[in-house]
């Protein structure tokens, strides 16, 4: 006899994959056969589907998950610090990311190697941040198959064991990205940021007054019994000053810093919709956490041993709602899971594509081979992630660690591509490898930072020794050629130095409408 | 030094309540609200983290609304909206830069 919380939990995912697959399906029959338009929309979203691709790319399954084990850990420190770098990254989607689509358009430029490599005349450069990129994005898709994997085994009471869900999980996504490719993931993507908004929200709520008659009562209790969960550095100790800060900065930097981010910001149809995606992105992403509290902190009271932290959520919608309710929500966070873990599976077959496939063939290799072997890696890439997942290989699942703070060593290089003159290649080729080293060294323990140090997370060690190595150098040596400079920061500055208005009718190009 | 700096008004007003923003949610100013304390029923820290969070939001989509940074729209060069057909005409850089973007 199978349980109410197994088929409603069972109904939900069959639904929501139906769903995701039907819009993959219209991708592709909308699509066409070029790389501009597998990789990048043909540089055309609009306003609505950009604000939830972002969105919905940007909360992974810690979103449902790893957050209520935080909060259940370390108190709720965590929600000012988010605060905090989800603004860096709306400013930097807004003032980066438009100049960067600025460049794109101008240039072709799809990966963040095409623009690097491309401004530092290093085609050297371009492959090192491209690997670097791959090898931090690539295992975290794994960590997300690993989560959807447990979500199906929880939600489903085990009626589909992790190995299935995880695999139900990677087949659905590879299908509907190699149909429609980022047209593909951005529809579904906005599918899934509206559905795990609402359910975060609502049982967010929906808790806090079935369990407490609302958040006044909620708050009273937590603040007599568990003071420690709502001050800093919380319980543990573990939000100290230098933590929260250095946290915040980096997640802020990093998670913009990653390449299926870096592919909305040349995908979007005008820097009109990057400007409202940031200013509405970033008040989605502050409110979708809120609800959070109640839940991470509604598993201190009622769970105070839980073995994992991250069951935290899981657990507390299963006691105080109704179970078909919370099998609803809980399937929301494959949603959460899925539509990070497809734009990474795009993002990392866009980087192997066009910055090695499209670097060694033949010059006169046409856009149709081009894109199909972009398709033929994802399911590569599927495999390979899946085998991860499952054996769950250590030394791999390690390099997630650093998938945030090392894509974050991009930011003084490509700060310096688009605003400085001095920039120059050899303090970039120094500065990346020696952020990313120090980082690597100091996450992984290889050394040991001296006590007198600040408590910073590694990744910022990394970004202060990259910034400084890059900018002693670039002043030493000097920049890039007049030619390349005029292409890039002088075409930028010959843009933003005047202005031109719309004239005449304005229909396929228009950048007001919102069809996609 | 001033390429890096918005021009506008809107631009000036939002960095500065963007900078006020970075001081108010960091050490050590958020250390004086982080005692378990309630205001109206809610948590202290909560309560600010939340105010902060939707105020910095409305401050975004006014500034969004003004133009406050560039790229604005109308500072696409014409040659990249030709292949899509968009028509332009190019105004006085005084009037577009004074009006929008940084």
């Amino acid at each position: 006899m199978v349980s109410l919380q197994t088929t409603v939990a069972l109904a939900t995912i069959g639904v929501y994959l139906a769903i995701v697959l039907a819009l993959g399906y219209r991708g592709w029959q909308v699509g066409t056969l070029d790389v501009d338009d597998w990789m990048a929309a043909g540089r055309g979203l609009g306003i609505v589907v950009l604000l939830f691709t972002f969105a919905a790319s940007y909360h992974s399954a810690f979103a449902f998950l790893g957050v209520g084990g935080f909060v259940y850990a370390n108190g709720i420190g965590i929600f000012s610090a988010s605060t905090f770098y989800l603004v860096i990254s709306g400013l930097i989607l807004w003032i980066v990311g438009s100049r960067v689509w600025l460049l794109g358009k101008k240039h072709g430029y799809i990966t963040p190697s095409d623009l690097l490599g491309d401004f530092y005349e290093s085609p050297l450069l371009g492959k090192l941040v491209s690997l670097a990129l791959i090898a931090f994005t690539f295992p975290y898709i794994a960590t997300q198959l690993i989560g959807g994997g447990i979500i199906f085994e929880t939600a489903t009471q085990g009626a589909i064991s992790f190995e299935v869900g995880a695999a139900l999980f990677v087949v659905a996504g590879v299908i509907y990205v190699w149909l429609g490719g980022l047209r593909a993931v951005a529809w579904t993507d906005a599918l899934q940021g509206v559905f795990m908004f609402g359910a975060m929200w609502i049982a967010g709520w929906f808790f806090v007054f079935s369990a407490y008659r609302g958040p006044q009562a909620f708050w009273t209790e937590v603040v007599r019994e568990f003071g420690a969960y709502v001050s800093l550095p919380g319980p543990a100790g573990t939000i100290t000053p230098a933590f929260y800060i250095s946290f915040a900065i980096m997640t802020g930097i990093g998670v913009s810093m990653t390449p299926h981010l870096f592919l909305r910001y040349v995908s979007a149809r005008s820097p009109r919709v990057l400007k409202w995606v940031a200013a509405f992105g970033t008040g989605y992403l502050i409110l979708f956490y809120l609800p959070t509290a109640f839940l991470g902190l509604g598993a201190v009271q009622a769970f105070p041993d839980l073995a994992q932290a991250d069951s935290a959520i899981p657990m507390v919608l299963y006691e105080f709602t109704p179970v078909w309710f919370a099998s609803i929500v809980v399937a929301g966070a494959v949603a959460a899971a899925m539509s990070t873990a497809d734009s990474q599976l795009h993002a990392v077959s866009a980087l192997l594509t066009r910055d090695w496939y499209e670097a060694y063939a033949a010059e006169d290799v046409d856009e149709e081979t081009v894109t199909r072997v972009a398709q033929y890696t994802i399911p590569v890439l599927g495999v390979i992630s899946y085998v991860i997942a499952i054996q769950q290989f250590e030394f791999i699942l390690l390099l997630t660690a650093l998938s945030f703070y090392g894509a974050a060593q991009q930011l003084p290089i490509l700060l310096g591509a688009l605003f400085w003159p001095r920039a120059s290649r050899e303090g970039a080729l120094a500065g990346f490898s020696l952020g990313i080293a120090v980082t690597a060294v100091i996450e992984f323990g290889v050394v040991t930072l001296p006590a007198v140090l600040p408590g910073f997370v590694s990744g910022f060690y990394g970004l202060l020794v990259n910034t400084v190595v890059f900018v002693a150098i670039s002043l030493a040596v000097g920049g890039v050629s007049e030619d390349t400079l005029e292409d890039t920061q002088g075409y930028i500055d010959y843009a933003i130095s005047r202005g031109w208005e719309t004239g005449g009718d304005v229909t396929a190009g228009d950048v007001t409408t919102d069809d996609d | 030094m001033t390429r890096y700096l918005p021009s506008s008004r809107a631009g000036k007003i939002t960095t500065v309540v963007l900078i006020v923003f970075a001081i108010a949610m960091n050490p050590p100013v958020i250390g004086v609200v982080d005692a378990p304390a309630l205001i109206a029923g809610i948590d202290l820290l909560y309560l600010w983290t939340v105010a902060w969070g939707i105020g910095i939001s409305l401050v975004l989509i006014w500034a969004a609304w003004r133009d406050a940074f560039a790229l604005t729209e109308n500072q696409v060069p014409p040659e990249l909206r030709e292949s899509e057909d968009v028509a332009t005409t190019e105004t006085d850089a005084g009037d577009a830069v004074a009006g929008s973007g940084d």
